[in-house]
């Protein structure tokens, strides 16, 4: 009898040992350093070959994620390069965003959609210059374009805005793409 | 008093059991939803519904007979179980089956529950609250040939000493059992213990590809040879005796045109197959005792096609079959194998002169495997080639990187058909109709598809026609279903033109002169809006899947932010097999009419009425309202009728090309193939259950293989 209650004792003993073994490790491995960043790719127009071509521009990690809102500022603030073009319209302005697993919800302006050009080939640039810089961002699969917070057809009537999107190699300058990060 | 409560709970008891049974009486029992009709209604037997199995098995697809008076064995196809009346399990020859209940007769009927059955057969089986049915679905193998009579006994179930003794009575008790029991009773009961009996014949259906399955009670040997004039298939079964014969009641069925059964020779069965055409066969042997036929379809004929930026190869079968493509280096080539296909043509080869294909050659790679190898100048990617089969065959594309030069180019690079297959198929197509017109000879026939695309007009006949000049022209859309989109409308403008002018009112005035010309030439012709007004794009695609319709154009006007780019451009996406014929048709044509900048098609995974569209689908930018000089061009009302002849012409295109190509989507089928296809699947006959039995592949290969 004593004999048993000494093995339970034992088993207990190692779980409990096990346990605290792996929460140590798992918590060792999610703490980061203080001041990480992360590189993403911001797209922009380029006329004379009709792409998308890439900026990249450094962010920070706050709390494990990178804030989206940052990263549409960025994009929204135009090229560096002169030779690229910002291919969404004036006056966007993005009202708040949220991650839905991974799963980018991005809330725009109404200028989003009523200052749009047309155009399936336009309403693909803006439409992809937005969804592949979202995608370049760590952890963010695919992104969710709302506009004044209601969910629309699409900006200008063409690209289907009603399910996510998924990063587009196609309008991407071959040399360039999704290797920025 | 004690005994009057006692009876009145019994006649309770024995009330509550009948309205129990009455209520499943009223139970349907559907096979890919065409009702069984069952000799007696189900029974619960221990919890569990089951079914008289003595006379399901030629609907279900099983045989089935009794060894004794009280042993019986069910044959499923993939194993033979016995079982014994009042036990709980069946013996197979791989495991013992759990019925859940026992195994009972009711009404001289055997009964066994039905999800067990359904296990063993590899059927589906749901239950339907709304309609009290249960619904079983799956491929079916048709049994013929199958007794519940004593010829029928395994011998290793009952010693042959003691057949003369067990058979006398079958156990079933319908009218035409009795006959048979009688029949067979005629003293001949003592047959040679070394031969072994047949059990049963199944015809099997995968796709439209169809097998004839022998099965005997032990070791036999199949002896086949086929033969013409007419065409049979002879299949010699030695050291077997055969049940007396019974008439199959064999009704036609695709190839299988009549099953005939006799005992050749005191100890060889003869099996004829009438077959409606000559074609080659493959004999599978599924276990010692189980031989399956496989009977091949046929290549008719190959169409190569170069189509804007892609090359299209039609292999035209006379049913379904699975190809399998392999990317090869050194030298490039695809190489493409239908499975259980037969080439009656000779083996061919032809060098062709295309940027991408060099030459192609075909041939009879094994008995059942139909090879074509596709030499191409460059290595593609597995990306690059689509390969989509139907029941009329297989098409394959390849995507060429759109060059300038490819891009405008469109002709049948190659074509390599049966004329006798070709007027067969034809016919075939036409069975069942009141088809009394007499027919065209069998030349005229073969050559019907080459000559096509020659009488479809060309961009330099057409100049300075009006669309009603040229729609009064257009050959091949007659009757056709097209859907005409003009893009955006009322507050949706769409891009923004010069000199005020909206996109919205360009695409209205292009898609209503297209309109013009389809009803000229005779299309059924439907506008997703014919006014300036906001449709949304949701209608827009649901339009055209509720008009079910043959073609579905959408007409835009293209702007970028670059101000400078200009040029035609088609998007389409793989919602359908035609979709990218419909596409590069378009491209060609408008490009031609116009003179512009060709910007080729393009797949757009992304685009709405691409994505909800389940039609063939393509969506025109004719050009581009910002760039300079076609934001001028295309105010003038002459030069927006000619983008509307280009649309025309590509249309009558798209429809040439589906008739040369000799594929024939589901929308392009008559009523009368639409009926035989929905017939086929109420059969069981299409579908992809499981295959049961033979090991063969089913599946689309692509890979590429290493440097």
């Amino acid at each position: 009898m004593k004999k048993r209650t000494i093995v339970y004792g034992a088993v207990v003993l190692g779980v409990c040992a096990v346990l605290v073994g792996v929460w140590l490790w798992t918590r060792e491995s999610t703490v980061v350093g203080p001041a990480r960043t992360v590189t993403v790719s911001l797209y922009f127009g380029l006329a004379s070959n009709e792409t998308l071509v890439t900026e990249t521009r450094v962010v920070e990690v706050v709390d494990e994620t990178v804030d989206i809102g940052k990263v549409i500022e960025l994009l929204l603030e135009g090229p560096r390069d002169p030779r690229y073009v910002r291919v969404i319209p004036q006056g966007v302005r993005l009202l708040d965003w949220h991650l839905e697993g991974k799963v980018a919800v991005l809330n725009f302006s109404r200028e989003l959609a009523e200052r749009h050009p047309g155009g399936s080939f336009a309403e693909l640039q803006t439409v992809f210059s937005i969804v592949n810089t979202v995608t370049s961002i760590p952890g963010v699969e695919a992104v969710r374009i709302l506009v004044e917070g209601e969910e629309v057809e699409s900006l200008a009537g063409h690209v289907d805005l009603t399910e996510p999107l998924d990063y587009s190699p196609e309008l991407v300058q071959p040399s360039q793409g999704q290797s920025a990060e | 008093m004690k005994s009057r409560i006692f009876l009145v709970f019994f006649v309770l008891l024995l009330g509550f059991l009948a309205v129990n049974q009455a209520a499943y009486a009223a139970i349907t029992l559907y096979l890919n939803d065409v009702e069984v009709d069952m000799p007696a209604a189900p029974r619960i037997i221990a919890g569990r519904v089951t079914v008289p199995v003595d006379f399901l098995g030629d609907r279900l697809g099983y045989a089935f007979g009794w060894s004794t008076e009280t042993t019986f064995w069910l044959d499923t196809g993939t194993d033979v179980y016995t079982g014994k009346i009042g036990s709980w399990s069946l013996d197979g020859s791989q495991r013992e089956i759990n019925l859940g209940a026992p195994a009972e007769v009711h009404d001289g009927y055997l009964y066994l529950p039905l999800p067990v059955l359904a296990d063993l057969l590899g059927l589906q089986l749901s239950w339907d609250t709304a309609n009290r049915a249960l619904r079983l679905t799956g491929v079916v193998r048709q049994v013929f040939a199958v007794h519940s009579t004593e010829s029928d006994i395994p011998s290793d179930e009952v010693p042959v000493g003691a057949v003369g003794a067990a058979l006398g009575k079958p156990y079933t008790h319908t009218a035409s059992d009795a006959s048979t029991e009688s029949k067979s009773d005629g003293g001949e009961t003592v047959v040679d213990p070394s031969l072994a009996r047949i059990r049963a014949i199944a015809l099997v259906r995968e796709n439209t590809r169809q097998s004839l399955e022998v099965v005997a009670d032990r070791d036999i040997e199949l002896n086949i040879s086929l033969l013409q004039e007419p065409p049979r298939l002879v299949i010699d079964i030695s050291k077997a005796v055969m049940p007396p014969a019974e008439n199959l009641n064999f009704s036609p069925q695709g190839l299988i045109k009549n099953l005939r059964l006799s005992q050749f020779q005191p100890d060889v069965v003869r099996i004829v197959v009438d077959l409606g055409r000559i074609t080659g066969y493959q004999v599978e042997q599924l276990s010692n005792n189980r031989f399956a036929v496989h009977l091949n379809e046929v290549v008719a004929g190959i169409n190569i096609v170069r189509e804007g930026g892609a090359v299209i190869v039609s292999i035209r079968t006379t049913g379904e079959v699975q190809p399998e493509t392999l990317l090869l280096r050194e030298p490039n080539r695809l190489v493409v194998d239908l499975h259980g296909t037969t080439l009656i043509m000779p083996a061919t080869s032809a060098s062709l002169s295309d940027p991408l294909l060099r030459g192609v050659r075909v041939s009879q790679f094994q008995p059942h495997i139909v090879r074509t190898v596709l030499e191409l100048e460059k290595l593609l990617t597995p990306e690059q080639v689509t390969v989509v089969s139907s029941k009329d065959g297989t098409e394959i594309l390849l995507a060429d990187e759109v060059s300038e030069e490819v891009n405008s180019v469109s002709h049948t690079l190659w074509t390599y058909t049966d004329p006798e297959l070709t007027f067969e198929v034809f016919q075939a197509e036409q069975e069942g109709t009141s088809f009394d017109e007499p027919t065209e000879s069998h030349a005229e026939m073969a050559s019907i598809g080459i000559e096509d695309l020659a009488k479809t007009l060309s961009p330099q006949t057409v100049r300075g026609m009006t669309v009603e000049e040229v729609g009064a022209q257009l050959k091949y859309v007659k009757n056709k279903v097209i859907v005409i989109d003009p893009g955006h409308g009322g507050i949706e403008v769409g891009a923004a033109g010069r000199q005020g002018v909206w996109e919205k009112d360009l695409n209205l005035d292009v898609a209503l002169a297209v309109e013009r010309g389809l009803r000229r030439a005779g299309a059924d012709v439907h506008m997703t809006r014919s006014a300036d007004v906001l449709v949304s794009l949701h209608d827009r695609a649901e339009c055209a899947n509720a008009k079910k319709a043959d073609a579905f154009i959408s007409i835009h006007f293209n702007a970028s932010y670059f101000k400078q780019a200009k040029g035609t451009e088609t998007l389409f996406r793989h919602n359908h097999v035609f979709s990218q014929l419909l596409a590069a048709s378009l491209q060609r044509m408008l490009v031609d009419v116009l003179e512009t900048v060709d910007r080729g098609i393009k797949v757009r995974e992304d685009l709405y009425i691409l994505r909800h569209s389940q039609v063939p689908t393509a969506l025109v930018e004719v050009g581009f309202l910002d760039h300079e000089e076609e934001g001028v061009r295309f105010l003038e009302p002459a030069e927006r009728e000619k983008a509307a002849v280009g649309i025309l012409l590509g249309i009558d295109r798209f429809f040439a090309r589906m008739e040369a190509g000799g594929m024939s989507s589901a929308a392009d089928m008559d009523a009368e193939a639409d009926t035989q296809l929905e017939q086929a699947e109420v059969n069981g006959q299409v579908g992809n259950g499981p295959a049961h039995g033979n090991g063969r592949e089913a599946s689309t290969v692509e890979e590429q293989e290493g440097p």
